[in-house]
């Protein structure tokens, strides 16, 4: 566990099935149960559709880089370690986008549809955070 | 048309990095201005708009600044997108007869905003920050690079026309960036995150500005000329501080080029029209995004647009922006176009548009010399 913590999340209702499958190092987003799609960040209706009905899947823990940065400063002590790292968003083969730190090469040898797998971190008891490595 | 909604009148108060005035204090300074601007005394106000985020509240007017009667008023959600919006709405106020004569402001004294991070995130940024993707520049820089990545590199432009800023702001005494940035130097300068280097992000600053709006018979007396608010949109982008993912799964492209496009449409204009743009540049790089996001360039084509004499009859920005005028939150861009449309030199620009920071709700206006 890294010294300083990250600003944690605060689970609420329409998020904590997300938290508590990365506790278990499982990614888990919604579906829409009328139109079938799916969607991320977590909330209670449908971006596509507007129906309130959903379930939640586990994601095959795969992505894509759609676009990234490395960031250098300035930043929350927790992060000051790292500098410079990258960051960026994913695209998931479900068809949602997540944020994460993209690790397993050096920052500046990535590029926009690098492949990459999740892995969690886990930077508390009850919390574990899904970062990316490429693969 | 006797009942078109025009600005009769600006005010500002000195812009700095600190100050030691209230938000109050500095809003009603620049009130009082703007109201002697339009040669008006305040029981002439009968409509306020503002930001909801504003220290001076409507409420407060009639007893602070003499108000006889406040039967319109208003606020627009905070962000750095909203400063249009607020013309946009005392124009619907003024132009459906619900106010005669109203005044809209932004005041800021730099403590009003502490950007403190909880230590636990209950709203949807506990899908960013936890993971380092914690400012704005952060976000910014993905939006960026995804466009640098699809359509070829942007750092050329992106040094183009920060550097122009700053000797924009070189020459505007109220700027709190005085001093011109070599591009050498310029590229000297660390990254905040890439591509976005620190003389790309404005400064905290301080400051108020306020206009004036009634309708054209009524300004027709007017000393000096009205401008008259010919376009304006709003788009409710996802905010990039809380959906970042969504941002860019709606196609915000996608939607500003629309909204652009309607505006400009409704107005009769073309963006080759304009002689001044003010587009957003708090992080410098996405104004050179909002050059394709205004239908100034066809998409992806901003750098080619900025290296191959695009901004020869375009002034961009021409009082800094908000990376070197002053960031108070696009309130000051909408009063320099003012100024300068009024200005009565014979080569005085006559079209300008006006527009709010991208990462957010955003809103614009087409400002014309009557």
């Amino acid at each position: 566990m890294p010294d300083v913590l990250p600003p944690l999340p605060q689970p609420g209702p329409d998020n904590r099935e997300f938290w508590d499958g990365c506790r278990r190092h499982e990614l888990r987003i919604q579906r829409c149960r009328d139109c079938g799609t799916h969607r991320f960040a977590p909330k209670p209706s449908c971006p596509r559709c507007g129906a309130l009905a959903c379930e939640w899947v586990t994601c095959a823990g795969t992505g894509t880089v759609y676009t990234w940065t490395v960031i250098h400063s300035p930043t929350l002590p927790a992060f000051s370690a790292l500098t410079p790292y990258a960051a960026g968003l994913i695209e998931l083969p479900e068809g949602v986008f997540m944020t994460g730190q993209i690790r397993g090469v050096d920052p500046h040898q990535i590029t926009v549809g690098m492949r990459v797998k999740v892995e969690f971190d886990d930077v508390a008891e009850d919390f574990s955070l899904p970062h990316w490595r490429v693969v | 048309m006797s009942g078109e909604p025009v600005i009769i009148g600006i005010g500002r108060t000195r812009y700095t990095r600190t100050t030691r005035l209230s938000a109050h204090a500095l809003a009603a300074q620049a009130i009082t201005a703007a109201l002697a601007d339009a040669e008006l005394e305040p029981a002439a106000l009968d409509g306020v708009v503002r930001y909801d985020r504003d220290a001076l509240w409507e409420y407060d007017l009639p007893g602070v600044m003499g108000m006889r009667r406040l039967t319109f008023y208003n606020a627009v959600p905070f962000s750095p997108g909203s400063a249009p919006a607020l013309v946009r709405m005392a124009s619907m106020a003024i132009r459906t007869g619900l106010a005669e004569v109203v005044v809209g402001f932004h005041a800021r004294n730099g403590t009003e905003r502490i950007p403190a991070v909880a230590a636990s995130l209950p709203g949807p940024e506990q899908f960013q920050v936890p993971f380092g993707v914690v400012s704005r520049v952060h976000e910014a820089a993905l939006i960026v690079q995804r466009h640098a990545q699809r359509f070829g590199a942007l750092d050329r432009a992106i040094a183009t026309t920060t550097v122009a800023a700053y000797r924009n702001a070189a020459r505007n005494p109220r700027a709190v960036r005085s001093k011109p940035l070599p591009v050498a130097e310029y590229r000297r300068t660390p990254y905040v995150a890439e591509p976005v280097r620190a003389p790309d992000c404005a400064l905290p600053a301080a400051g108020a500005a306020a206009f004036v709006m009634t309708t054209a018979a009524r300004a027709a007396a007017a000393r000096r000329p009205p401008v008259v608010v010919r376009g304006s949109m709003q788009c409710g982008l996802p905010s990039t501080a809380r959906h970042l993912c969504e941002w860019f799964d709606r196609d915000a492209h996608r939607d500003l080029t629309t909204a652009a496009r309607d505006m400009f449409r409704a107005a009769r204009r073309r963006p080759r029209d304009l002689d001044l743009a003010y587009l957003w540049n708090g992080i410098g790089p996405m104004a050179v995004l909002a050059l394709e996001h205004y239908g100034l360039c066809k998409r992806g084509k901003a750098a080619r647009f900025v290296h191959d004499g695009g901004l020869r009859t375009l002034e961009l920005n021409p009082n800094g922006g908000q990376l070197a005028e002053a960031d108070l939150d696009g309130i000051n861009d909408l009063i320099d176009a003012v100024d300068r449309l009024r200005a009565p030199a014979a080569r005085a620009p006559r079209t300008a548009l006006v527009a709010g920071s991208t990462l957010e709700p955003t809103s614009a206006v087409l400002l014309e010399r009557a």
